[in-house]
Formats: C-alpha cells, sequence, structure tokens
C-alpha cells in the first residue's frame, strides 16, 4: 500500500506546481492586459497630445487663436489627470511583473510635454489658467511620506474640483530615471515630494499648501 | 517584486501543496477510507485512565467502556492522581458493580497525566494497553473496530476520531468541525505512514511498543504526541480506524479552550526540540512529521507578524494622514480612499480560500456524523476564518510561557 501511496507526495508537488505556475501567469496574464489597458489609452493621449503641440505651433504661426489653444490644452490636461488616477490603481495592484512602470515612464514624459506646452501657450496668451506640477516619489520609503503624498494629492484633487479648467494640474513622478525630469527636478532644486505653481513658486511642505491658492492666476 | 508578495505567494504555495496532497490522497483511497481489519485473535485489552478531580466525568467514561461490544477488556484501570473532589469515591462504588475495575491512588498528586498513565501501565496485563481521558467516552464498537489493526505486528498504535460530545454552544460547535477535520486529516496522513498524534481521548497501544518507548515522557505536556513521535522513530506504524469514534467534553468557555491549546502548543514545541536533531532523517519522522510540524506552527506567526506589520503600518498612516490633513486644512476622509484595485494575489487568495472551503465541506460531509452535517455555513466559515485565525495567538502566548519555563499541565 505504501509503495503506492508514496508517490502522493511528487504527485502533489507536480498538482501545485501546476497549479500555482497557472495562477502565476493568469496574474502575468492580468496585469500585462492592465499595462494593455494602459497602452491603449496612452495612445489616443499621444495622439492628442501631438494635436495639441500642433495647435500650440499653429498658434505661433497666427493661424489659431489663444482661446482654442487654451481649451485644448486644458481638456487634454484634464484627460491626463484622469488617466493618472487609473494608472495609480493599477500600479498599486501591481504584484507581480513591472510592465506597469514603464507605462508610467512613458506617462511622465507625456505629462512633462504637456507642462511644456502649456507654458508656451501661457507666454503666448494671456495667463488665464494656472499649472500645478505635483512632483512626487514613485516609491515612497516610509508610511511619513506615502501619508504626506497622499495628503498632497487629496488637497490638489481638491483643489482641481473646486477650481476646474482655471488649473492644470500635472503630477509628475521624480524618481524613475527620467533625464528630462531630473533636469526639472535639478532646476527647482526639488529633493523631496513638491508642487510647482506657474513655474515659479515651489511648495513642499503640508503647512504651505494652503497658500497655492494665492499664488494662481 | 517586493518581499511581502514573496511571502504570499509563498505561503499559498505551501498551502496549496499540502491542500493537492490530502485531495490525491482522499481521491486515491475513497472507498477505503472506513475500512478495518478483522482480529486474527481475541487480544487481552487494559484501559489505563489517568483521573485528577473527575468526579462528573469518570463513572461516564467508566460505564461506555464496559459497555464496549469487545469481549477482551480484562481490567480497567483508574490512577486516581491525588483528586480532591468525590472522583475516588466514585470509583470506588463503581468497583462493585464492575469487578474489572482497578482503582490505584497516587500517594501524592504526581502533576500531569503521562506520570499516572505511566503507574497504570506497570500494573496493566494486557498485550494492548487503551488509554483514554478520564473526560471521554468510547463508543461501543471502538475497541473493536480498532484492535484488528494489531494484527499487523508492526502496528504500535491505533487511534479513532474524537467527536465532541457537547455540541450546544457556538465554541463548541466550532470545535465539533475542527475535530472531525483533524480526525479526516489524520486517516489521510495514515496512509502515508505519517499519522503524528494517537490522542489520549482514546489510543490503543502495543503493550510491547510502550515498553520499546519506555512509556510516555513525563516532562512533554502532550504526552501522546510524544509517544507517536517516539513510536514512529522506533518505527512502530499507527492506524486510523475512521469507522469509529470516541465522544470526548471539549471546553465550553474561551479561556478553558485557549488553555487546552496552549498545553497543546507547548507539548508540541517540546517535540519539536526534542526531535529537533532527526529533521530531514528518520523516515516519516524526520521527513514530514517534523517538518510538517515545524511549517504549520511557524507559518501561522509569520503570518500573524506580517498581519500585525500591516495593521501598525495602517493605523500610523491613518493617523499621520489625519494629522497632515488637518496641517493642510483638507478633507480628512474621502471617498476614493475606499476604491480597491484588486490584485492578481487577492485573486490567488480567494481561489485558494474556495478550495479550502471545498475541502472542508468534503470531509464534513464524507464524515458520518449525522449532527455535523447539519452545521450551518456560517459557522463553518467563521471557523475557517476566525477560529484559525486565533491560533497563531496562542501560539505566541504558547512560546512566551515555554521560555519563561511557565508552561504546566492545568
Amino acid at each position: 500500500m505504501w509503495e503506492n501511496q508514496k508517490h502522493s507526495f511528487w504527485q502533489a508537488l507536480i498538482i501545485t506546481l501546476f497549479v500555482f505556475g497557472f495562477g502565476v501567469l493568469i496574474g502575468i496574464f492580468i496585469e500585462n492586459s492592465r499595462a494593455g489597458v494602459i497602452s491603449d489609452i496612452y495612445t489616443q493621449s499621444e495622439i492628442n497630445l501631438l494635436d495639441v503641440d500642433i495647435q500650440s505651433q499653429l498658434l505661433d504661426l497666427e493661424w489659431t487663436n489663444c482661446e482654442t489653444a487654451v481649451k485644448q490644452n486644458i481638456d487634454y490636461a484634464n484627460q491626463i489627470y484622469e488617466d493618472a488616477k487609473i494608472l495609480e490603481n493599477y500600479g498599486e495592484a501591481s504584484r507581480i511583473s513591472d510592465s506597469i512602470i514603464a507605462q508610467h515612464k512613458k506617462y511622465d514624459l507625456l505629462r512633462t510635454l504637456l507642462w511644456i506646452n502649456s507654458i508656451k501657450i501661457k507666454q503666448n496668451c494671456d495667463k488665464s489658467f494656472s499649472t500645478i506640477v505635483y512632483i512626487y516619489n514613485y516609491n515612497p520609503s516610509n508610511v511619513n511620506e506615502i501619508s504626506e503624498q497622499e495628503i498632497f494629492s487629496r488637497f490638489l484633487g481638491e483643489l482641481k474640483s473646486e477650481k476646474g479648467n482655471t488649473i492644470i494640474l500635472i503630477p509628475i513622478a521624480k524618481n524613475l530615471g527620467l533625464n528630462s525630469v531630473n533636469s526639472i527636478l535639478e532646476k527647482y532644486n526639488i529633493t523631496k515630494t513638491a508642487v510647482i505653481i506657474n513655474e515659479e513658486i515651489v511648495i513642499d511642505s503640508i503647512d504651505d499648501l494652503e497658500k497655492i491658492q494665492s499664488y494662481l492666476n | 517584486m517586493k518581499f511581502l508578495p514573496i511571502i504570499y505567494l509563498m505561503y499559498m504555495f505551501i498551502s496549496t501543496y499540502f491542500l493537492s496532497l490530502f485531495l490525491i490522497l482522499f481521491f486515491k483511497n475513497r472507498k477505503t477510507l472506513f475500512n478495518y481489519p478483522q482480529p486474527k485473535k481475541q487480544y487481552t485489552v487494559s484501559f489505563v485512565i489517568p483521573a485528577y478531580n473527575e468526579e462528573r466525568t469518570i463513572a461516564e467514561t467508566i460505564k461506555s467502556i464496559f459497555d464496549s461490544d469487545y469481549k477482551g477488556i480484562i481490567e480497567v484501570i483508574v490512577v486516581n492522581d491525588g483528586s480532591t473532589d468525590n472522583t475516588k469515591s466514585i470509583v470506588e462504588s463503581l468497583m462493585k458493580k464492575y469487578p474489572k475495575l482497578k482503582l490505584i491512588n497516587n500517594k501524592i498528586n504526581l502533576g500531569n497525566a503521562a506520570k499516572s498513565q505511566n503507574v497504570g501501565l506497570k500494573y496493566a496485563k494486557g498485550e494492548i494497553i487503551a488509554v483514554v481521558d478520564a473526560d471521554s467516552y468510547p463508543s461501543i464498537n471502538s475497541v473493536s473496530k480498532m484492535i484488528g489493526f494489531f494484527n499487523d505486528e508492526e502496528v504500535g498504535a491505533v487511534t479513532c476520531p474524537s467527536r465532541a460530545k457537547n455540541r450546544s454552544k457556538f465554541i463548541e460547535k466550532l470545535q465539533a468541525i475542527e475535530y472531525n477535520i483533524i480526525a479526516f486529516t489524520r486517516k489521510l496522513l495514515d496512509y502515508v505512514d505519517a499519522i503524528y498524534v494517537t490522542p489520549g481521548t482514546l489510543a490503543l497501544y502495543r503493550k510491547k511498543a510502550l515498553d520499546d518507548i519506555g512509556g510516555f515522557d513525563e516532562n512533554n505536556l502532550t504526552q501522546d504526541i510524544e509517544a507517536t513521535w517516539n513510536l514512529t522513530f522506533h518505527n512502530w506504524k499507527r492506524r486510523m480506524c475512521l469507522d469509529t469514534y470516541v465522544s470526548t467534553t471539549v471546553p465550553t468557555k474561551f479561556k478553558a479552550w485557549f488553555v487546552q491549546r496552549k498545553r497543546w502548543n507547548i507539548g508540541g514545541l517540546q517535540c519539536i526540540k526534542k526531535y529537533k536533531n532527526y529533521l530531514f532523517q528518520k523516515g516519516m519522522l524526520g521527513l514530514f512529521i517534523i517538518p510538517f510540524f515545524i511549517l504549520s506552527t511557524f507559518l501561522g506567526l509569520l503570518g500573524l507578524s506580517i498581519f500585525t506589520y500591516l495593521v501598525i503600518v495602517r493605523f500610523t498612516k491613518q493617523y499621520l494622514m489625519l494629522r497632515f490633513a488637518f496641517l493642510a486644512n483638507t478633507a480628512s476622509v474621502t471617498l476614493e480612499q475606499f476604491y480597491f484595485t484588486p490584485s492578481v494575489l487577492n485573486y490567488l487568495g480567494i481561489v485558494l480560500f474556495i478550495f479550502g472551503t471545498i475541502f472542508t465541506l468534503l470531509i464534513l460531509y464524507a464524515l458520518k456524523d449525522i449532527e455535523l452535517k447539519k452545521q450551518s455555513f456560517f459557522n463553518i466559515l467563521f471557523y475557517m476564518i476566525i477560529y484559525v485565525a486565533v491560533y497563531p495567538f496562542i501560539m505566541i502566548n504558547s512560546i512566551s510561557d515555554l521560555v519563561r519555563k511557565k508552561a504546566k499541565w492545568r
């Protein structure tokens, strides 16, 4: 009897490896499909950015007006902001593969381009809107930093809801190894979670968040 | 990948492995689960009952033994360990009714069941020693169904399922579920010669086997677990008869339940300590029983540690967020906080939980315990989620007592 039964140990191991391997594969599939969803959204966002960028260049040529360029820029910024929320949720639920991080990097570059475009529009048109760039740590190292970032994020979210299209909120992760982002951080001497308002004011303390309102256009 | 997901996946792997092992053993042997061999001869059986202040239960225990349909019982030895209640007089009065009933009174209280059992062993004359707790009640056919396993000369001990006698209170119902699951899995482990305990509620031992291991370990709080490991060490087989049972009085209050489990844990830890050098050696003892015990002990602790860590982090985060929210003059709670995107690990956990539940239901319905089949699904779920989750807390308490040398029988 024992001779027959002892095979149960390795049989159980094979079943476990199969079930477990299958589970992990499904996991990778789910996470990759989420990354795929992000990728699809990204493709659309990329097209929209090009569109906004062209609008901006048309503005330089005076082939279009400020009102249209500003509106398109703000609409695009709003869409990017909503995409960021999805990206954040998927990123938090990512456990097995790192595919979401790559998507995050692409989005950060897109947001940086959006910021640059917004600066150009503000230079060419009247300053009818404000840009708020939220610089955060993608992998906060401690609870204090996590909590602090959540409050930054919440405060800025509320501000966006309140001010609507008068502000463009651009969240950018600071530690994904992107050279362009690093250059911006260097220019503003930013080392921790911070908010850059209209390319002039840097706020990096929760105590000062309420002051943001006074710096808006 | 981060550290916690790796630990989580490791947990799942081990859980899936044991679940798979039990399922394989079940499907391979489902037709023989309730089989038992007929005895080739009438073995002589001596019962040994250690008793300390058992006035409420001892009479029924003795009656249930003498009600047995097995004719080879030659004596029932009650070892009264200095009881301060009426245990002694109750047994004495029953001796008139049952001539095979014998009473040994320890001059002083020896302090644990193992010592009293060893006293009883010295006087026992049977080829088979049946050890019974003084609050347990062997069913009428228990001995006659268990005894045939001794036809195999290599079998040193035979056990059977313990069932909760009292099942009216909620905590008793939960223990009834637990006892059935333990019994069923023990039977499955029987097929791979991996039975790791022959509980004191009712266990039959070959006298020769007990002599071989030198009786029960008097320094171990779970002498039944130690004896089983010792038998395994000495190459004696242990067998389980699923077709009968012994009823036992289970703790009715949380504190008593906690104390009992703590004793079991401490005994288990003492066994690990005693046999640690045989890990991955000495057949099933080192290759399965010791690792199985260590895994079930320390994985629970690791799980509790991680859970505690996560709770502390969560509370710290909530506290800091409240503080920061106040400083920033923003909302302290938002709806978005409660949004949850499930991760793959959540899905895997749910799948494993479903399989675990199916296995538990399978056990409850495969066993011939009619009353247990009437258990509500809520009780089963409560058992699987809450009851089992208390184990690691008891383990911490047990380790603490063991380290501080506060481990005691009662």
